[in-house]
């Protein structure tokens, strides 16, 4: 086994080492450049990570705290609560500010908490566990030490999901090296994909997963299924349903590939097209009943956890109706039209979906100026009109690989319609939103397909500098998110 | 006035000698009084956004690993670029 990884390993190209070398380098500038718990939701996911590792256990639905007072005294002493949301307000700054927070390391609060909810109770257990790697080799040291060695497993991870997206745009575009490294690139540069991914945050594993399935169903549906295939679609499957439960988005997409190739398999290779769909059923199943036996029989947790993060505090939500929630997803993709109420407040595909994707940051406290999402929507208007003529001009070549395109659709819209879902029950039913342009970055190997795809309109010749210019626009949009947060936090 | 070393508390008295209001913004237990000598540009600027940048974290960060995560973004565009003519050279 070890001497096929060897081998597969070795079988990626140079530059495609080179993406991960640059992300893992930017994606190290970004976790140090964003301050501890700065990441969305990070207090949440480092109180699980925490008490997942001193406990053994996972947080549940009880009473009491769910971080430590070892992360409350540090967060306090950080004066976390009076900057975040408060863009005007700085992290500290004073050398007695700092004599404080030694204070607090120094005197060894209890690393314990009550373990139970926080935004991250309802989370598999998955991503949490493997940061307790990170968590247990930096034990000796502060929280922030420790933090600070979590952040680096979560750059790893962001770096294997560039890689994953190299060797996916390699698959669906092989004649085309350039194209390669163009998407993975601009996805190393993507600001808010290094922001994120960089932090304590189960979408970093999210990330992984999901590129690592695009990438699998790429594989298996350009060159056919086999046994192994099967078994890493099952394992992509599998350990992403118990990272992020919205994993489930692409369970439609994988499981109809799977058929349609199991339907069209020629006779002499119908045996082993039927085993390779068992094991990936199988597969993907049993680290999802794992996490279902173990939440039943040993954490005493929900079987199956609500999909939507859920407060130690009780909300008290309204009834909804379906009509309801069909309008409120149209709404959050497409323009409202005249005869549905206003759900939303505005227009969601430039102000929620495209300048959040261009950049909104810390807990959405901080962004780019107005005429950067101006000049941003222009940019992304040509690249997409570019986009749709190269799809117009190879209208054959996507006819030929049709169930490709049908795939990577129903991904995209399985993606969309679980982000809608989550997002209605969190309008009737908590008291805050929960629709972020983060949500969307599962969809990363499309995005870099995208912009190969816009590179590719200006013709043959020229493609591989227009891919150029993609990607140098990307590391100025990159360079300029940290010098904003530098700014944010420092300056 | 000269530049005073951290004291921790202090007594500041605020006096407004310009037209505009002033305005004082902190927490209701302790408020931060920095003070410009004009405009700074953001390379005068540097050598403080770097002291600050090693506040509030990991042990193993320093003043210098503002400077180390500047030359690591310019290095990662030479990556990138390398990345690029080496994908290109296979066109």
């Amino acid at each position: 086994m070890m001497a096929r990884l060897r081998k597969t390993l070795g079988a990626v190209p140079r530059a495609g080492w080179l993406c991960v070398a640059v992300a893992l380098v930017n994606g190290f500038a970004w976790s140090v450049i964003t301050p501890p718990f700065h990441v969305p939701d990070e207090i949440s996911h480092v109180a699980y990570v925490q008490y997942m590792a001193e406990t053994g256990d996972a947080p549940r639905h009880v009473a009491g705290d769910y971080m430590s007072p070892e992360e409350r005294q540090t967060l306090e002493a950080l004066r976390f609560f009076s900057i975040v949301g408060q863009s005007a307000n700085r992290p500290i700054w004073t050398d007695s500010q700092q004599t404080a927070l030694d204070r607090v390391e120094a005197e060894g609060p209890s690393r314990l908490s009550d373990g139970s909810s926080s935004t991250a109770v309802n989370n598999p257990p998955l991503f949490y566990a493997l940061q307790t790697v990170p968590y247990e080799v930096a034990s000796g040291g502060s929280l922030l030490d420790r933090l600070f060695a979590m952040r680096l497993l979560s750059v790893l991870l962001s770096a294997l999901t560039v890689l994953c997206v190299f060797l996916f745009l390699r698959e669906t575009f092989p004649g085309s090296p350039w194209a390669w490294s163009t998407g993975a690139l601009a996805v190393a540069f993507q600001p808010l994909f290094g922001f994120i991914s960089t932090g304590v945050n189960n979408d970093s594993g999210l990330f992984l997963a999901s590129a690592f399935l695009f990438l699998m169903l790429a594989r298996t549906l350009r060159r056919g299924l086999t046994r192994r295939r099967g078994v890493a679609i099952g394992a992509a499957v599998g350990l992403g349903m118990v990272t992020k439960l919205t994993f489930l988005a692409f369970v439609p997409a994988a499981a109809v590939a799977l058929l349609v190739l199991l339907l069209r398999a020629r006779p002499g290779r119908r045996r082993e097209a039927i085993e390779a769909v068992g094991l990936a059923a199988a597969i993907a199943a049993l680290p999802v009943l794992l996490y279902l036996a173990l939440n039943e029989l040993v954490w005493d947790r929900q079987v199956f956890g609500a999909l939507v993060g859920s407060e130690a505090v009780d909300f008290q939500g309204r009834a909804g109706s379906l009509h309801e929630e069909i309008s409120y997803i149209w709404q959050l993709y497409l323009p409202r039209l005249p005869f549905q109420a206003d759900l939303i407040g505005g227009e969601a595909l430039r102000s929620l979906w495209l300048n959040g994707l261009i950049g909104r940051f810390g807990w959405l406290d901080y962004g780019f100026g107005t005429w950067v999402y101006d000049l941003a929507f222009w940019i992304v208007v040509a690249l997409s009109v570019l986009a749709a003529s190269t799809v117009v001009r190879c209208a054959s070549t996507v006819r030929d690989r049709w169930l490709e395109t049908v795939v990577y659709g129903l991904a995209a819209i399985g993606l969309l319609l679980v982000i809608g879902r989550l997002g209605y029950s969190a309008r009737i039913g908590a008291p805050y939103p929960f629709e972020q342009a983060r949500y969307l970055l599962p969809l990363l190997p499309l995005y870099a397909g995208g912009l190969v795809l816009a590179a590719r309109a200006v013709g043959r010749r020229w493609a591989a500098t227009a891919g150029a210019l993609i990607v140098v626009l990307a590391a100025t949009h990159s360079l300029f998110a940290q010098l904003i947060t530098i700014a944010r936090y420092y300056g | 006035m000269a530049p005073q070393p951290d004291r921790g508390a202090a007594e500041v008295c605020v006096r407004n000698r310009g037209d505009g209001p002033v305005t004082l913004l902190g927490l209701s237990e302790t408020v931060a009084v920095d003070f410009y000598a004009g405009r700074e540009t953001w390379w005068q600027a540097a050598p403080s956004v770097a002291s600050r940048f090693a506040l509030g974290k990991a042990d193993l960060v320093g003043p210098w690993t503002f400077w180390f995560v500047l030359a690591l973004v310019g290095g990662s565009w030479l990556v990138a670029w390398r990345a690029l003519a080496d994908s290109g050279s296979r066109t």
